[in-house]
């Protein structure tokens, strides 16, 4: 028999593509040596947020 | 990350992922280095970093599985785009393909920028054979600017073309805004509502506006639509999304089942152990599909395509259907295929084809497909992108197939009846009469091929009549 797919909606939600991978995020110089750049930790939310229904452990 | 050069440590902390529970298998690592990434006081370079850091991600931690075994996306800016595309090169040594690199305006220190007190020389930015897409997003317009990576899809902005931002920000925090808007600009790939505060600055419709192009269409088709997590986007298209600019295919890998145009820098695989799987499609008609929910039809069969590499020795790549996105929780239901994989492909990525019988799963379920290799010591995991729901194939329904007269009699004949099933003929003159007005003729059953036929005799009064089945 041959293979049949059909597209269920042409507008798929982007949040629903859990994609089963490692994300690494790095900075780069950081002339105080001090405090950590705060916008990684602002990236990292935001692919929770948009990209794996807000799920954080 | 701590220590001083030479001696740096690097500690994964807090470690709180257990990926045996939860439907996805997705981990976001920050990677902090900030108490030794000041060029002016500690003389660390960004690929002692990446040396520092590889190890923890080929090797399990906190008894934990090790992160290698699931695709890897590197982000990193300034330095740190560097640092990414060196711990990249490391991982490759170690036979570990990366799907994803996003150095976001890569700025390694080189001779030529100032250092007034430690030298400190990281090395080149680079996009080696083991990655599969590789997009870079960069400016020229202020010091300290990106460049342009060969092997990638460079996206450049030039003069004027970053405006707000980190610009609106007063004294200190406005320094080299134009590259730190870089990694606000991908943030807003990611966050498509504004305004955006990512703590430091923030991006509105206005830089949206401004920094996007008709074709990026306010962030929603570049940056992170490229990663896994977003779909992996359109990574082969032929399109340039700015005039006289890169294709975006250019990221893509050159190898040729990847159907990309992207020059890879030679790898040293000094290391390389670990088996990979770098692709995993479901085809359809030869295309393969993309992010969504398709349906299949139980029975059907389905053709898969994986791409593998495995630098130094045979490995055996399983095919399994997943109810969900993780490969640790348990919750397999089907096997489609295994095979052994004797030789060692070296640096050359190969693939294979297989078919997918369904008919064993069943209707109303939806899943996904993912491949396991292995070596027996080491394990990777890959999902192709759609996810599946499964239904029963349509019933077929009984009908007449021939009409004949003999006499004054007409003989029928079908199909497709449920074998041995009651069936009753109905019959009127006017087709247009509800069906409770119509009147029977017979009652008979289905043959056991699910076969009908029956004679009626003609009214020699009408002038037309219809049959009706009924069952």
């Amino acid at each position: 028999m041959l293979a049949f797919v059909v597209l269920l909606g042409l507008l798929v939600q982007r949040t629903t593509a859990h994609a089963d991978g490692v994300t690494v995020i790095t900075h780069g110089d950081n002339p105080s040596g001090a405090s950590s750049p705060t916008w990684m930790a602002s990236m990292r939310d935001a692919i929770a947020t948009n990209f794996l229904g807000g799920a954080q452990q | 990350m701590t220590g001083s050069a030479g001696a740096l440590v690097a500690n994964c902390s807090p470690w709180n992922v257990n990926l045996s529970a939860g439907s996805n298998s997705d981990i976001i690592i920050v990677l902090d280095w900030s108490a030794v990434a000041s060029y002016t006081t500690t003389g660390v370079n960004a690929q002692s970093v990446a040396a520092a850091v590889v190890d923890k991600i080929v090797t399990g931690q906190n008894g934990q599985r090790p992160l290698a075994e699931l695709p890897i996306h590197l982000v990193g800016h300034s330095r740190g785009g560097g640092l990414v595309c060196e711990l990249a090169r490391l991982l490759g040594e170690r036979g570990v393909v990366v799907d994803h690199l996003t150095p976001l305006d890569p700025h390694p220190l080189t001779t030529t920028d100032p250092q007034p007190t430690k030298p400190v020389i990281d090395t080149p930015v680079a996009i080696y054979e083991n990655v599969v897409f590789a997009d870079v997003y960069t400016q020229t317009n202020s010091y300290p600017t990106g460049q342009y990576v060969p092997g990638s899809y460079n996206r450049l902005w030039g003069a004027g073309g970053l405006i707000g931002g980190y610009h609106n920000n007063t004294w200190p925090y406005n320094i080299y805004a134009d590259h730190r808007n870089m990694m606000l600009l991908y943030q807003g790939t990611m966050t498509l509502t504004n305004p955006l505060n990512n703590s430091e600055a923030t991006m509105g419709a206005t830089e949206r506006a401004a920094w996007f192009n008709t074709y990026e269409a306010a962030g929603t088709n570049t940056g992170f639509v490229y990663s896994r997590l977003a779909g992996g986007g359109e990574r082969s298209s032929t399109n340039r999304p700015v005039a006289n600019g890169d294709a975006v295919r250019a990221g893509l890998n050159s190898a040729s089942m990847f159907g990309g145009g992207g020059a890879r820098s030679k790898l040293t695989w000094s290391s390389a152990v670990w088996p990979n799987v770098a692709q995993l499609e479901l085809l359809d008609n030869g295309t393969a599909l993309g992010n969504g929910t398709y349906q299949i039809t139980v029975g059907t069969t389905q053709q898969l395509r994986y791409v593998y590499l495995d630098y130094h020795g045979g490995c055996t790549v399983t095919l399994h259907v997943d109810t969900d996105r993780n490969p640790y929780n348990s919750n397999d239901v089907a096997v489609i295929s295994t095979k052994v994989i004797a030789s060692a492909t070296g640096s050359t990525y190969a693939q294979n084809t297989v078919a997918w019988d369904t008919g064993a799963l069943n209707a109303g379920m939806t899943v996904f497909v993912y491949a396991q290799v292995t070596d027996g010591t080491r394990t990777r995991f890959f999902y192709a992108e759609p996810a599946l729901r499964l239904v029963a194939a349509a019933k077929p329904q009984p009908a007449f197939v021939s009409t004949r007269r003999s006499g004054d009699s007409l003989i029928f004949t079908g199909m497709n009846g449920q074998p041995r099933a009651t069936f009753r003929v109905l019959e009127s003159t006017n087709v247009m009469l509800p069906m409770s007005q119509w009147g029977p003729v017979l009652t008979n059953v289905f043959g056991a091929s699910g076969s009908f036929a029956f004679t009626n005799h003609m009214s020699s009064n009408a002038l037309r009549e219809f049959y009706r089945l009924s069952y």
